[in-house]
């Protein structure tokens, strides 16, 4: 049988690589190093001046709610032997169901609630390629389209990246291609808005531009930002040229990978101290929540013995590493193994480290709306406002999605052709 | 988690015991001895910020790795033509030391045609043998992305290599 262009492929790489000669690179990484450092600390000379600017000129920009993080509340009493309610007890309201197709036979995903009664779903074709976002109101059980998502007809192979929403708006990013023998990849910035209006891309990037989306997006405040590999960005949901939001660094000073900052809601940006950075004296740096239109920030802190894994502008959750003197006993554990130590425990608590509760689930907490903690199989989801737990382990609900930071959970199961969706924003 | 026998007790160690591996996969992702083996060392400066949480989490190859294919396909890399000097000895290897090593030195040479991120994706299926799932984690796109790159980058191969006598204008092996 012929050898394919694959086999060829691995059989030309492992050639190649037994090409490079041996060496030590030690020596040109410690001058690197050595170098750096004194460029560094010119750099950040340079950078303090900016932000001074910056500071100095935003007084009298406007601040879009919430202004600052919420602080100060009152401990609860902890939590651990508190009893779980069925969700759809407790938030009747929130728990609903979506189509699994289209009526024109696409497969369709839920991808956001966009408000207390309206989802986002994306609607794909039978290669699981994105065709059209569409919305769909859980009162009336109406699917509406929206935008459809291959839209510059000189580009083909569309496919989805990230998507947000906010002010009014839905904003998406693309990768496509050029058609013909070069066939470069471009990533597209669109939003349209909603309920209905035009699409209108609000910026386009050539391949490996710095500027292009890396992660997070979020729209608010008539723009759209997002992270790049270097800077945030933003651009006017009117369009106009994007511009860079100066003294903030997605990636900090030099690590591309351990990403320590995001953008979570608008205005919103904010560097979570790494759970791992502890210091020789046990204490962990604290984080810091910058509002990218004003450029003013707030600090993160944990509380004792918190070691910090995710936040929003309202909430972080986070577990208790460390013995804590407000810990409960380990006679409090409802469900919780005998091998768990007291302290073993996610928590959530407010970016200032007030308000700290334990959470009566296990292993780990993910943060979602903003408010929400939901165990890491999504059978029991916490709200510190009301200080409620609901369980949604429900035999018939299968499969349960979820994703940090999002604002629903679906599965299948229950009703033959839908999925079953908890609307986090139909919570009050 | 299970204790990892033989794991590095320092940055140094790390690096004196992986540098080979990590020159073989930068010089595969770049088609350069010099880009792959200073795009090593941005990598390795990154881990050397980040040693302590990196080792920590028991993956410091992992994070290299995922560094330099980020690094190889972002813009800024390529727009930053600094050279910097290398104790690296660029060897002048040519078509037949490939092929000696049971390589295919036309194909090796079409290689350098795709873009950075066409490149990268083959890379990571066909040396790393990663599945598109993880090469869509790697370089921060999603899955269809990554089938969308690798179908065409693989087109691309087989188009210009099915043409008998074709003559491929790329710089000549070892001269980049």
């Amino acid at each position: 049988m012929a050898e394919t262009v694959e086999e060829r492929l691995a059989r030309t790489m492992r050639a190649a690589a037994d090409l490079v000669p041996d060496g030590s690179l030690l020596p040109d990484i410690q001058r690197r190093k050595a170098q750096r450092t004194r460029t560094r600390v010119q750099i950040l000379l340079a950078a303090a001046a900016v932000i001074a600017v910056i500071a100095a000129t935003s007084v009298a920009m406007p601040r879009p709610a919430p202004d600052r993080p919420a602080s100060g509340e009152p401990s609860p009493a902890p939590t651990l032997s508190m009893l779980a309610r069925p969700l759809a007890e407790l938030w009747p309201q929130a728990l609903v169901q979506a189509p699994a197709r289209s009526s024109d036979g696409l497969a369709y995903q839920p991808k956001l609630a966009l408000d207390a009664t309206h989802l986002l779903l994306i609607a794909s074709d039978r290669d699981d390629n994105p065709v059209r976002l569409d919305t769909y109101d859980t009162t009336t059980g109406t699917a509406t389209t929206l935008t459809s998502i291959a839209l510059t007809a000189e580009l083909t192979s569309y496919t989805l990246e990230s998507v947000a929403a906010g002010d009014g708006h839905v904003a998406w990013v693309t990768n496509a291609f050029t058609d013909g023998g070069e066939s470069e990849m471009v990533t597209e910035l669109w939003a349209a808005p909603w309920p209905a209006g035009p699409a209108r891309r609000l910026a386009s990037f050539a391949e490996g531009d710095h500027e292009g989306p890396s992660s997070s997006l979020v729209v608010g405040g008539g723009s759209v930002a997002w992270t790049g590999i270097e800077h945030v960005h933003s651009v006017p949901l009117t369009g106009g040229e994007p511009r860079e939001i100066p003294g903030i660094t997605p990636i900090g000073t030099s690590d591309l990978v351990v990403t320590n900052g995001t953008l979570s809601e608008w205005p919103w940006f904010q560097e979570i101290p790494d759970f791992l950075d502890v210091r020789p004296d046990g204490t962990i740096p604290s984080g810091k929540l910058t509002n990218i239109v004003t450029g003013q920030s707030f600090p993160i802190r944990a509380a004792a013995g918190v070691a910090m894994l995710d936040c929003g502008p309202q909430w972080c959750v986070g577990r208790v590493l460390q013995p804590n003197p407000v810990a409960p006993s380990p006679s409090d554990h409802a469900s919780g193994s005998e091998a768990e130590g007291p302290w073993d425990r996610p928590v959530i608590q407010r970016l200032d480290g007030s308000g700290l509760q334990f959470l009566p689930m296990s292993p780990t907490a993910d943060l979602m709306a903003d408010r929400f903690a939901v165990s890491m199989s999504a059978d029991r989801i916490y709200d510190p406002h009301s200080g409620q737990l609901a369980s949604l382990d429900d035999p018939a609900r299968q499969g349960a999605s979820h994703s940090p930071g999002g604002s629903l959970i679906y599965g299948e199961g229950g009703v033959p052709g839908m999925w079953w969706v908890v609307n986090l924003k139909a919570i009050a | 988690m299970e204790e990892v026998s033989g794991r590095p007790a320092s940055f140094e160690e790390f690096v004196r015991v992986r540098e080979g591996a990590l020159r073989r996969y930068g010089f595969v992702l770049t088609g350069s001895m010099h880009d792959g083996a200073d795009l090593v060392q941005d990598a390795l400066i990154r881990l050397s910020d980040a040693w302590p949480r990196v080792r920590a989490k028991d993956d410091p190859e992992g994070f290299v790795r995922v560094t330099m294919v980020r690094l190889h396909i972002s813009k800024w890399r390529r727009l930053r033509r600094e050279r910097l000097v290398s104790h690296v000895p660029e060897a002048a290897y040519s078509d037949a030391d490939i092929e000696r090593l049971s390589g295919d030195a036309g194909l090796w040479r079409l290689l350098a045609t795709l873009s950075p991120r066409q490149r990268a994706v083959l890379v990571l299926r066909y040396y790393e043998d990663l599945a598109d799932e993880d090469i869509a984690v790697r370089i921060g796109v999603s899955r269809n992305t990554v089938r969308s790159l690798a179908a065409r980058g693989l087109a691309r191969l087989r188009e210009t290599t099915a043409v008998p006598g074709n003559a491929v204008a790329v710089p000549e092996v070892g001269g980049l």
